[in-house]
C-alpha cells in the first residue's frame, strides 16, 4: 500500500531525518521507506519517557560494545534516536531485506542461539547479591504460579461438573493433570535456582534483547541475522531471554529433545548456563502457561474462532508440553548432569 | 568568509550553492541557514534552550543539525557555525488558540538552566524612569516639544500606576527565554509548527510575551487573545502567578522611551507615528489583559 508522505506525522517525522521519499509501504508495524539514497524502516510505538531514554541507552549501548548483529537506529539531523509526535514514537533503521533462502545451509535456530549467546556474553554483569531481592523475585513468581495453578484447578473442577463436555473441554481435562504435573516440575526447578543462588552468594545479569523470536531477526542471503526491535530488552537473567527464544523455537515448527539440546549447546558454546540458570531456564520452559492462555481464551471467546480452532492449538501446546518434559528429563539425566 | 566546501564537509553535504552567501544554503538536503556565533556561552545557552523546547513542545524548532562528527557546531575563523533548516512557509494562527496557547504556555515555563529555579521573585523590569523627568526634555516650545511634554505626563502617569499594581503583586519566578521577536517566527511543516528562534541573548522578564500578546491582539482580536490565554494559563499560570507582573510590563511606557532614545536619528514625524502606533498597541493590551484577569484591585487605564 502507498502512503502519502504529506499525511500526519509522517512528512513532520521524515523531516527530522532530511528523508525524502520517493514511496511510503506499509510492512507490518514498520514503514518501508524508499529514497533516492536508500531504503529505511520507520517504526512506530508508543513508549514512555522512562523507556524511550531506556531504549535509546541500549541501543547506544549495543554499539559502544560492538555488538553488530543488530539493525542499528539511526539519529535525527539533530541527534536524536527517537521523534515523538503527540503519543506516539517513532525510530529510523535502514532497510534490511530478510532472506529465507541463504547460499550456503543455514538453519535459522542456530544463527539466533548463536547471536543471543554473544549479546549476553557481552553484556555480562555480575550483580550485587541482595538475599531480599531474590527471596522477593522467587516468592513473586512461585505465587503467580499458585494463584495460575489454583486458577485452573477451579476451571477444571467447573467443566468436570458439565453433563456434557465440549471438545475443548475433554481435552483439557484429558491432560490437565499433566499439566499439574509441569507446573510441580517448574517450582521443583525454581526452587533448586533459588537455592544454587543462595548458596553461591551471587547471581548475574545481561542485556535480554526481552523478544527474541524470528520475526525480531533479520536474515542476510549468506545467514547472519541481525536482531531488531530491541524496545523490550532489559537487564535480567539470561534464562530469561534463552526461555523466550526456545518457546518460540518450540511453537514454530516441530523439534524434539535432541534438536533442543543441540540449540542449546550452541548457545552455551558461547555463553555458558550456571547450572542454578539452567534450572531457571527450565523451570521457565516447564510451566503449562501457554496451556493455560488457551484456556483463559476459550473462557473469553467471543464466537469469532470455531471449537475446532481452540482444540487444535490447545492439542499443538499439549504436544509443545510432553517434548518440554523429555527436553527437560533429558537435560537433566544422570549422563547430562556430569557434563 | 566562511568556506563552502568546508560547511558542505563538515555536514556531509554533497551538493551545495550559496543562495545568500556566507547565510543561505542550497542544498541536496533542502535549504540551510548559516548562523555565525562570536560568543560560545551564548551557542551554547541556544543549544540547550532549542533541544528543551522541542522536547517540552513537541513542536519543531530551528534545531542546530549535527555535524559528521556529531557534534552541533563547527569552528570558522570568526567563532562557530551552526546550521538549521530554513523553512518559509508561513504558520497560520487562524483556529489555532489552542494549539498556540499550549506552546507559548510551555515556551514561557521553560526553563533551561540548573541556576533557573522555581523560586519566587519581586518581579520590576530595569526601566529608565529618568526620562520621564522633565528636566530631561528642556526642548523648543514649538509644537513638536509641547506633544513631547504632554506623551512624557501620559508615559509617567503610566509609570507610576506600573509601579502602584507592582507593589500589590505577589512574587512569582521570572520567565528566563529566548525573547520572541515577532509572530512571525512560527513557520510551516507538514501541517506542524516550526518554530524559529532568535539569536539574542536570552530574557528574563515579561517583555517579549508583551510584546506577542499585543501582536496577537492587533491581528486575530480579543476573542481570540482570550482563548488562547485560557490555554496558555494551563501551563504557565498567568492568572495567579504571572498575570500581574505581565500587565506591569505592559504599563511601563518603553514606546516613549524607544521614541526618545531614537532621537534625532529619525525625522519627528516618523517617531511621532511608530509611538502613536505602538502607544495605541499597549492601550488595547493592558485593556483586555485587565479585563483577561479581573483585575479589581485598581481600575488600570492607559
Amino acid at each position: 500500500m502507498n502512503i502519502d508522505v504529506q499525511q500526519k506525522p509522517l512528512g513532520a517525522v521524515l523531516f527530522q531525518y532530511d528523508i525524502y521519499p520517493e514511496k511510503i509501504e506499509n510492512v507490518g508495524k514498520v514503514k518501508r521507506i524508499f529514497t533516492a539514497n536508500g531504503q529505511y524502516a520507520l517504526k512506530e510505538t508508543t513508549m514512555n519517557e522512562e523507556e524511550a531514554h531506556w531504549f535509546v541507552h541500549v541501543m547506544r549501548r549495543l554499539e559502544r560494545i560492538g555488538f553488530h548483529y543488530v539493525v542499528p537506529v539511526l539519529p535525527t539531523k539533530y541527534g536524536d534516536y527517537i521523534v515523538r509526535y503527540g503519543s506516539q514514537t517513532f525510530y529510523l533503521m535502514p532497510w534490511y531485506e530478510d532472506h529465507q533462502q541463504f547460499r550456503s545451509p543455514v538453519y535459522p535456530e542456530e544463527v539466533m542461539a548463536e547471536e543471543l549467546a554473544k549479546l549476553h556474553g557481552l553484556t555480562e554483569r555480575t550483580q550485587d547479591y541482595s538475599e531480599t531481592v531474590l527471596e522477593k523475585s522467587f516468592e513473586t513468581l512461585k505465587k503467580r504460579w499458585a494463584y495460575r495453578k489454583l486458577e485452573m484447578e477451579r476451571y477444571a473442577d467447573k467443566i468436570e461438573g458439565n453433563v456434557y463436555l465440549s471438545p475443548f473441554e475433554l481435552t483439557f481435562l484429558t491432560h490437565f493433570q499433566r499439566s499439574i504435573f509441569m507446573a510441580d516440575k517448574a517450582e521443583e526447578h525454581l526452587t533448586l535456582w533459588y537455592e544454587g543462588v543462595k548458596e553461591k552468594k551471587s547471581f548475574r545479569s545481561v542485556l535480554c534483547h526481552g523478544k527474541p523470536a524470528r520475526k525480531h531477526t533479520c536474515f542476510d542471503k549468506y545467514g547472519t541475522a541481525y536482531f531488531l526491535n530491541f524496545e523490550k530488552a532489559v537487564l535480567d537473567t539470561p534464562a530469561r531471554d534463552v526461555a523466550h527464544m526456545f518457546r518460540h523455537f518450540f511453537m514454530s515448527r516441530p523439534w524434539d529433545e535432541q534438536e533442543g539440546r543441540h540449540w542449546l549447546q550452541i548457545y552455551e558454546k558461547h555463553f555458558a548456563l550456571y547450572d542454578e540458570e539452567r534450572h531457571l531456564f527450565v523451570s521457565y520452559l516447564a510451566f503449562p502457561e501457554s496451556m493455560y492462555q488457551m484456556a483463559d481464551r476459550y473462557m473469553k471467546r467471543d464466537g469469532k474462532s470455531t471449537e475446532l480452532h481452540y482444540v487444535t492449538r490447545l492439542e499443538k501446546r499439549v504436544l509443545t508440553l510432553n517434548r518440554v518434559q523429555r527436553f527437560m528429563n533429558s537435560l537433566f539425566s544422570p549422563e547430562n548432569e556430569n557434563r | 568568509m566562511l568556506r563552502l566546501d568546508a560547511v558542505l564537509e563538515s555536514y556531509g553535504l554533497k551538493e551545495g550553492k550559496w543562495k545568500i552567501a556566507g547565510s543561505l544554503l542550497e542544498t541536496e538536503k533542502g535549504l540551510k541557514r548559516i548562523h555565525v556565533w562570536t560568543d560560545k556561552a551564548l551557542l551554547n545557552w541556544h543549544i540547550s534552550w532549542r533541544d528543551q523546547l522541542a522536547e517540552n513542545t513537541g513542536c519543531l524548532t530551528d534545531r542546530m543539525i549535527q555535524t559528521v562528527r556529531g557534534e552541533r557546531m563547527s569552528l570558522c575563523d570568526e567563532g562557530w557555525i551552526t546550521v538549521h533548516d530554513e523553512v518559509s512557509s508561513p504558520f497560520s494562527y487562524k483556529n489555532k488558540e489552542k494549539e498556540t496557547g499550549r506552546f507559548f504556555g510551555k515556551y514561557y515555563s521553560l526553563k533551561v538552566e540548573d541556576k533557573q529555579t522555581d523560586e519566587d521573585h519581586a518581579y520590576f523590569p530595569d526601566f529608565n524612569a529618568e526620562i520621564l523627568d522633565r528636566k530631561a526634555h528642556t526642548g523648543k516650545r514649538d509644537k513638536n516639544g509641547e506633544f513631547v511634554e504632554a506623551v512624557r505626563k501620559e508615559a509617567l502617569m503610566r509609570y507610576q500606576k506600573a509601579k502602584r499594581l507592582n507593589e500589590k503583586a505577589d512574587p512569582a519566578p521570572v520567565p528566563f527565554v529566548c525573547p520572541v521577536l515577532s509572530l512571525n517566527q512560527a513557520r510551516l511543516v507538514y501541517e506542524k509548527m516550526y518554530w524559529v528562534n532568535s539569536t539574542e541573548k536570552p530574557e528574563s522578564g515579561y517583555r517579549s510575551l508583551s510584546r506577542m500578546l499585543g501582536e496577537w491582539l492587533k491581528h486575530q482580536g480579543e476573542k481570540s487573545l482570550f482563548a488562547m490565554l485560557d490555554e496558555m494559563d494551563s501551563y504557565f499560570p498567568l492568572k495567579n502567578k504571572h498575570g500581574v507582573p505581565l500587565l506591569t510590563e505592559c504599563l511601563l511606557p518603553w514606546e516613549f522611551a524607544d521614541f526618545i532614545e531614537a532621537g534625532e536619528n529619525q525625522s519627528f514625524g516618523a517617531r511621532r507615528k511608530v509611538l502613536a502606533e505602538r502607544w495605541e498597541t499597549s492601550r488595547a493590551l493592558v485593556k483586555a489583559l485587565s479585563k483577561w484577569l479581573d483585575v479589581t484591585r485598581e481600575q488600570v487605564k492607559v
